[in-house]
């Protein structure tokens, strides 16, 4: 983050620290409205969420992802 | 031998509350599995136990193993439908890599290795090799 943040190539679903930071305290992909990405790029992060989610890497509903 | 061949990724976890051992038999079985239908291995990235994000089959933690491979499309469903059967995998994904994926692929395993060198040189115990 020091650095301005390019938007990779590819979103793995594997790199939950990644993916948290466009996920709300319950769990929720943020809106285009809010993250700002490209659109390219919040739908692949929307397919790396759902796959996260499916090998339990992030919640599907958390309470409170700490 | 086959004529289309593509490089795929599958992801795995296994119940962890079957011993060391037992988890370790599985793991190899997949992989001697895979590379039995004539498949290239590529590498078999084992993360080791964690804890999931909620809870599966009423398990807490799951045993995650990632693995590579080059191999015909065909394979895939023999394989899914093996990995469905197996009690003892909560959650497998199955993912053809397109060229993007393989260049990320690359990058982060070039990183991987890096770091293991580098824990490696390190006087403290390397936590990724022992198993």
């Amino acid at each position: 983050m020091n650095s301005p943040f390019r938007e990779p190539e590819y979103v793995d679903y594997k790199d939950t620290e990644l993916l948290k930071r466009y996920l709300n305290e319950q769990g929720k992909i943020l809106p285009r409205r809010i993250t700002n990405v490209s659109a390219k790029f919040q739908r692949q992060l929307t397919r790396a969420v759902k796959r996260a989610r499916h090998m339990a890497m992030i919640p599907f509903v958390a309470d409170s992802l700490k | 031998m086959a004529t289309n061949e593509n490089t795929y990724e599958l992801s795995y976890i296994v119940n962890s509350v079957i011993s060391d051992e037992q988890v370790k038999n599985l793991v190899s079985r997949v992989t001697t599995y895979v590379s039995e239908t004539g498949a290239e291995i590529l590498e078999v990235d084992e993360w080791g136990a964690r804890r999931l994000s909620y809870p599966i089959q009423k398990k807490r933690n799951g045993y995650y193993v990632n693995m590579y491979f080059r191999s015909s499309g065909t394979i895939i469903t023999r394989l899914e439908r093996a990995l469905e059967i197996n009690d003892n995998i909560l959650r497998y994904m199955t993912l053809r890599m397109d060229a993007k994926m393989i260049r990320h692929y690359e990058e982060s395993r070039a990183r991987r290795v890096e770091e293991a060198a580098a824990a490696e040189a390190e006087p403290e115990p390397a936590t990724e090799t022992d198993k």
